[in-house]
């Protein structure tokens, strides 16, 4: 199993962190995913980008490198396309008037924040049974 | 005469590969927590990105991991009072024996 700690804590102090370190590192990640899942919502409507066109809706992917043990997240675009919506009044209409929407679906974006709310609780949960559990064996 | 009290097979020794264990137990279940998804979201597209579909934790897993971390937490905390009292024994044996 990848050591969650780093190099830089001292060997004995690693089996009495190790689940700490890694409850820790679970919430921090979907604390991130929240956060993407936080910015789709929030551009559920957006028609315009920099890049061009309208938003696309992001996701977040951890990754772990099992040398260090380090995780990071990586952003990437959902390359599947919003709906088609026939409106020849409006703006960012094309020659045929439909207007191109952000891949944003508010259902499944809303259930994948549950989701990373239910895995953040569970893991906040198995960080306060570590930290009971170290405690209770520092009273030995 | 210190093996009898302290080696192998002793009631200190066992609870203490006891506690072990069942520390053993609580770091799998937090690494599996940890893991329980590696991506945003379980949609298809998601999916599509391979190792994220492989590993993602469903509702069923996740009551079962819970409920075995309130198992393992209250074994700990029984293993460890027995520890506690076995530990006090072997003081109270040591000053008045």
């Amino acid at each position: 199993m990848a050591d969650p700690l780093g190099p830089l804590v001292p060997r004995p102090l690693r089996g009495l962190l190790g689940p700490l370190a890694t409850s820790a590192s679970g919430m921090a990640r979907q604390q991130e995913f929240m956060s993407v899942i936080a910015e789709n919502i929030a551009n559920a409507n957006t028609m315009r980008t920099a890049e061009g066109g309208p938003y696309r809706r992001q996701l977040a992917v951890a990754r772990r490198d099992d040398a260090t043990g380090q995780v990071t997240i990586d952003r990437v675009a959902d390359a599947g396309e919003g709906r088609l919506v026939y409106d020849p009044g409006h703006p960012d209409a094309d020659a045929q008037g439909y207007v191109r929407h952000p891949n944003v679906d508010m259902a499944t974006e809303m259930v994948d924040l549950v989701m990373a709310r239910r895995l953040h609780e569970a893991n906040a949960t198995a960080f306060q049974a570590a930290k009971a559990m170290l405690r209770r064996a520092l009273e030995i | 005469m210190i093996k009898a009290l302290f080696g192998t097979g002793t009631a200190p020794w066992r609870l203490r590969g006891g506690l072990a264990e069942l520390s053993a137990t609580h770091t799998a279940i937090a690494t599996r927590l940890a893991d329980g998804s590696r991506a945003s979201s379980a949609s298809s597209f998601a999916d599509a990105l391979g190792e994220a579909a492989g590993t993602a934790i469903g509702e069923q897993e996740l009551l079962t991991n819970m409920a075995s971390l309130a198992d393992t937490q209250l074994r700990f905390e029984a293993t460890a009072r027995l520890l506690q009292r076995a530990y006090a024994d072997l003081r109270v044996t040591m000053r008045n024996g």
